[in-house]
């Protein structure tokens, strides 16, 4: 556990400062400072470790400070009184103020459960609203908001190279550019760099496959954290060949040897290879995330090319340099690495950005959007109960005006108010905390998975903090907007209606169609967001992979250096492995690829084309592939033109390739691609060995659905260019578990110390690019619903409150012979000018609001008309029917009642 | 109570809680809102009032603020300690109370 900060959170502490605002001002300016260094120091006195400590401290003490608060407000001792100042410790004025405030607080009780209806509609609308906004507090907080666990975090960036080009897609680092980076920057303290290590572990029960960082020794001290035990790696380890230790993640440690302190200098078999265990990280280390350990990168610089570039590099800042400081700086040093070494980094540049930003940014916009989205739905749940408590205190005007008239205080009267107000607030707040807290354990195995940062979402103290902020303003809000009513109404006039006047005060009535146009506004627009991300999940669904996803299966696999250290090895593995999965009953094909589409490991690299073929730019970008000739079978790509490979290209034959549509697409235009000829690397390379493209195959969207066309690819056939690991692609029809067994004990066969890991079928790859589609495309259709429904609830109360008021008004008009037909258009009207108000608002917003969804939506556009229009006209008719049925009902009254009625 | 905290010199909001919740054995616990209306309040009858006499730099904060007690405010405290000696003495006399050991 980690030690408790020495100080309450920001949220805390934003949260107390509020509620001091509930003093009177003269309390507030002579000791707000203090009072909040008192909070401090209470903290620090009443806090042990543990969430739950934290959060009972800070309910406490806030409920504490709001009572305290608001009597001292409501009960300021008339000038002269000076009371007993030997006994201040039990101030009579607070305790009066507080049993005074019990009073009101049991009258309030009393009143709401005499009206059950209006309580409960209003603590689950809220409970609603305010649920959906701590869920995505929740989420929202942890990855966004929260600094990283490290020291100093805001040091910490991300550096990559960038390719040519207007994209400048960032990618992975050379080591020589690395080590250029190190010896000449100016502005970062330390660099280090890091790559993904896997392994084979053997030695502890079954082979498994364990993934962990190979980093540089600077990497620990970096990053900054205490490790747990041990040490991190010195100078000496990470040189050319590197030295045979390893460092366990603190989750691995505790998983596979019990948290066993003595695990220091014990050896591990990785790859063969008896390694010794020299530290335990710090639990809260997890960059780059989820390794089960770390191992010194140890380059052999000699060894390393410039353009093969596959380092991550993180970066801590000198103290005083900022994020565009190093910028300006690496670009520097790139400018200086490109001249010196034109044939490989001509137009290379570097890019810089903050750890966090790195590690987030991909689901910034989702997350924001959803913020939005729930700020919405909380405002439309708000104005409901607004709306409904408006209508509650209308109806209450005569008895608060006899109140007053008996001699209570205006004083009282808003004190209930806002005792009403906070109340609901804070059992719907309730409500909420419990549909956040169960909505989080049901997204955490599905759709959060894939959300950086996803372990630390929780329903935390802080959260707690926030859904108490939120009752707090939403409370005040409410009973403010209550007060309104009795404020605007003069007491005399009131008492003379009798409470038969013929309408409400103009102002509530105002006040609630502004209301209820704003609801319908918000509701509008989260209705074509909703609608906007639902077409977009249609369209993505309907994208051609380029490949049949049906019964495919994929293995990942990784042969060891020292059980395959050369090519003939490797290759036989390939021939024994898949020779032993094809005669498998029920396997259709099998293949092997590296790298796998929609995995890790994919990233352009340049190849050269003949001048006559490309004279202005030879040098191209294509994303390599080995395959065998069954993964073209097993994945059913189609082979356009040319042919396939086969058996006869084998390691003494020619050369050979095939390419896929968007590479002929792109570069070769309308020449013939069966027979030209390419080179990996860059034009003027000095040995080249030249492969000719024997076929086309399709495309396959392999970095993400949103990629509307195919990236270029080049395919050597495995047997030329053996890679020692890869996915297994099988197709077979029939149940998958058996399948999956059978292709185990194939391998198994040919290496029965090989694991395979990380089974999918191809749905599972397909689907998981969909993932973040669907989480944004769920939640936000949930929240158009309950925001539709709620608007929709909104309305009718309105439209009924409306009719209720007018009833004298319509029995009048009916008596003196006005058609049912005009009664009905005369109810209908009560609704239509906030309604159409509200709805060309919420297009307006919608528009404005286009430009955050743009990155969100997948072949449709954020301006999308038709959506535009469906989603308005929608709306409306179920408004309009929602209102049909009061509208019918009044004008079907018997008109001697609705006289009466009074 | 609060003022009795004062005897043995300065002190600052929090030294006050603690000094009165050690007192009186954790009967009376002070949150920060009556704190400091009583002691606002205390301000305003002269009984206490700020001082620029502050610990060490080290142990100090910026935003605390301590108080110590005026001559009427120490006058006061005596006053009504002396007031509650006599309500004990007579209360012993009556035997509502018990003797204290010394005394039998």
């Amino acid at each position: 556990m980690s030690p408790q900060p020495r100080r309450p959170s920001l949220a805390a502490m934003v949260v107390f400062s509020l509620l001091l605002g509930l003093y009177p001002r003269s309390i507030r300016t002579r000791f707000g400072a203090e009072m909040r260094q008192f909070f401090i120091d209470d903290y620090r006195a009443c806090v042990g470790v543990g969430g739950w400590g934290a959060s009972h401290f800070f309910l406490r003490s806030f409920w504490k400070v709001a009572l305290d608060g608001i009597g001292a407000r409501l009960h300021r001792p008339p000038a002269g009184q000076a009371g007993d100042p030997l006994a201040p410790s039990s101030s009579g004025g607070a305790r009066e103020a507080v049993s005074d405030l019990g009073r009101t607080v049991r009258q309030t009780v009393r009143g709401l459960v005499r009206s059950p209806g209006f309580a409960c509609t209003s603590v689950l609308t809220l409970g609603l609203g305010i649920g959906a906004c701590t869920t995505i507090f929740s989420v929202t907080h942890p990855v966004l908001i929260a600094p990283l666990p490290y020291p100093e975090p805001e040091e910490l960036a991300s550096l990559y190279e960038k390719a040519p080009g207007a994209e400048g897609r960032r990618g992975w680092v050379s080591p020589l550019t690395y080590r250029d980076w190190v010896e000449r920057t100016q502005h970062f303290e330390h660099l280090a760099s890091w790559r993904l290590s896997v392994l084979t572990w053997t030695g502890a029960g079954a082979p498994r496959v364990v993934s962990g960082w190979a980093v540089s020794a600077g990497y620990f001290p970096l990053m900054g954290l205490e490790m747990t035990l041990g040490r991190g790696f010195t100078k000496d380890e990470d040189g050319p060949g590197a030295s045979r230790v390893v460092i366990l993640s603190h989750a691995f440690w505790v998983q596979h040897y019990g948290s066993d302190r003595n695990v220091l200098g014990q050896s591990m078999t990785l790859d063969g290879q008896s390694h010794t265990i020299v530290g335990i990280a710090n639990p809260e280390l997890d960059f780059p995330s989820g390794g089960d350990y770390w191992t010194p990168i140890g380059f052999d610089y000699g060894l390393e090319r410039r353009d093969f570039r596959y380092l991550g590099v993180i970066g801590r800042l000198r103290q005083g340099s900022t994020l565009e400081d190093g910028r300006a700086d690496l670009g520097r040093i790139s400018g200086q690495v490109a001249q010196e070494n034109p044939d490989t980094n001509a137009g290379w540049g570097a890019q810089v950005s903050g750890l966090k930003e790195a590690q987030v940014g991909s689901v910034r916009p989702i997350l924001t959007g959803m913020t939005a989205a729930v700020a919405l739905l909380l405002l439309i749940s708000l104005g409901n109960v607004a709306n409904l408590s408006l209508a509650r205190s209308v109806g209450r005007q005569t008895e608060s005006a006899v109140r007053v008239a008996l001699g209570a205080s205006r004083g009282y009267l808003a004190r209930r108010s806002m005792v009403e107000g906070l109340m609901l607030s804070i059992v719907g707040s309730a409500i909420g905390v419990w549909i956040a807290s169960g909505a989080i354990r049901l997204m955490s195995t599905t759709v959060l998975a894939s959300v950086p940062r996803a372990e630390e979402i929780m329903v935390d103290g802080t959260t707690l903090v926030f859904a108490a902020g939120i009752a707090l303003v939403v409370g005040l809000l409410l009973g403010l907007l209550s007060l309104a009513v009795p404020a605007g109404a003069s007491l005399s006039d009131t008492l003379r209606a009798g409470g038969g006047g013929v309408t409400a005060p103009a102002r509530a009535h105002r006040l609630r169609e502004a209301v209820l146009a704003t609801q319908v506004a918000l509701a509008l627009s989260l209705l074509i967001g909703a609608v906007l991300l639902t077409r977009s999940l249609i369209a993505m669904g309907g994208v051609d992979v380029g490949f049949d996803p049906e019964d495919v299966l994929t293995f990942s696999f990784d042969l060891p250096g020292t059980s395959y250290p050369d090519a003939e090895s490797t290759r036989a593995f390939y021939r024994d492995a898949l020779a032993a999965i094809g005669e498998i009953p029920g396997v259709e094909a099998a293949g092997a690829v590296t790298p796998m589409p929609m995995e890790l490991g994919s990233a352009p690299s340049s190849w050269s084309l003949p001048t006559e073929v490309r004279p202005s730019a030879p040098t191209v970008m294509a994303h390599m592939r080995t395959a065998t000739p069954g993964y073209f079978e097993a994945m059913r790509i189609p082979l356009t033109r040319g042919r396939a490979f086969d058996g006869g290209d084998q390691e003494d034959t020619q050369q050979v390739a095939l390419v896929n549509e968007a590479f002929v697409r792109q570069y070769l235009g309308n020449l013939d691609p069966v027979g030209v000829r390419v080179h990996a690397g860059d034009a003027d390379a000095d040995r080249v060995e030249w492969i000719t493209v024997v076929g086309v195959v399709g495309d396959v969207r392999f970095r993400s659905l949103r990629t509307i066309d195919g990236e270029p690819e080049i395919y050597l056939p495995n047997q030329q260019l053996p890679t020692g690991w890869g996915h297994l692609v099988v197709r077979a029809g029939g149940p998958r578990e058996g399948t999956v067994r059978a292709v185990s004990a194939a391998v198994r066969s040919v290496d029965p110390e090989l694991p395979l890991a990380d089974v999918r079928t191809g749905e599972d790859i397909v689907g998981r690019q969909l993932t973040a589609a669907r989480l944004s495309t769920t939640v936000s259709s949930v929240f158009a619903a309950a925001a539709t429904a709620l608007a929709v609830v909104g309305i009718l109360g309105v439209l009924s409150i409306a009719l209720a008021e007018r009833v004298r008004e319509i029995g009048l008009r009916m008596v003196l012979g006005a058609p049912a037909g005009r009664i009905r258009r005369f109810a209908l009207t009560r609704a239509v000018r906030p309604v159409v108000v509200g709805l060309a608002l919420g297009l307006a917003l919608s528009l404005a609001a286009s430009r955050l969804l743009e990155s969100q939506v997948f072949g449709v556009s954020a301006l999308d008309p038709l959506t535009y229009a469906l989603a308005t006209m929608g709306f409306a008719t179920a408004i309009f029917l929602a209102c049909l049925a009061p509208s019918l009902r009044a004008a079907s009254t018997d008109p001697l009642t609705l006289l009466r009625s009074d | 109570m609060i003022l009795l905290a004062f005897a043995e010199g300065r002190a600052h909001g929090y030294q006050i809680k603690q000094a009165v919740e050690e007192r009186s054995g954790g009967q009376v616990r002070l949150d920060a809102g009556s704190l400091y209306r009583a002691i606002a309040k205390l301000l305003d009858d002269g009984l206490i009032q700020e001082t620029m006499d502050r610990p060490e730099p080290s142990e100090d904060d910026a935003r605390r603020r301590y108080y110590h007690l005026t001559d009427a405010g120490r006058q006061v405290v005596a006053a009504e300690a002396r007031r509650l000696a006599d309500l004990v003495e007579i209360a012993r006399a009556n035997d509502l109370i018990e003797q204290p050991e010394a005394a039998r």
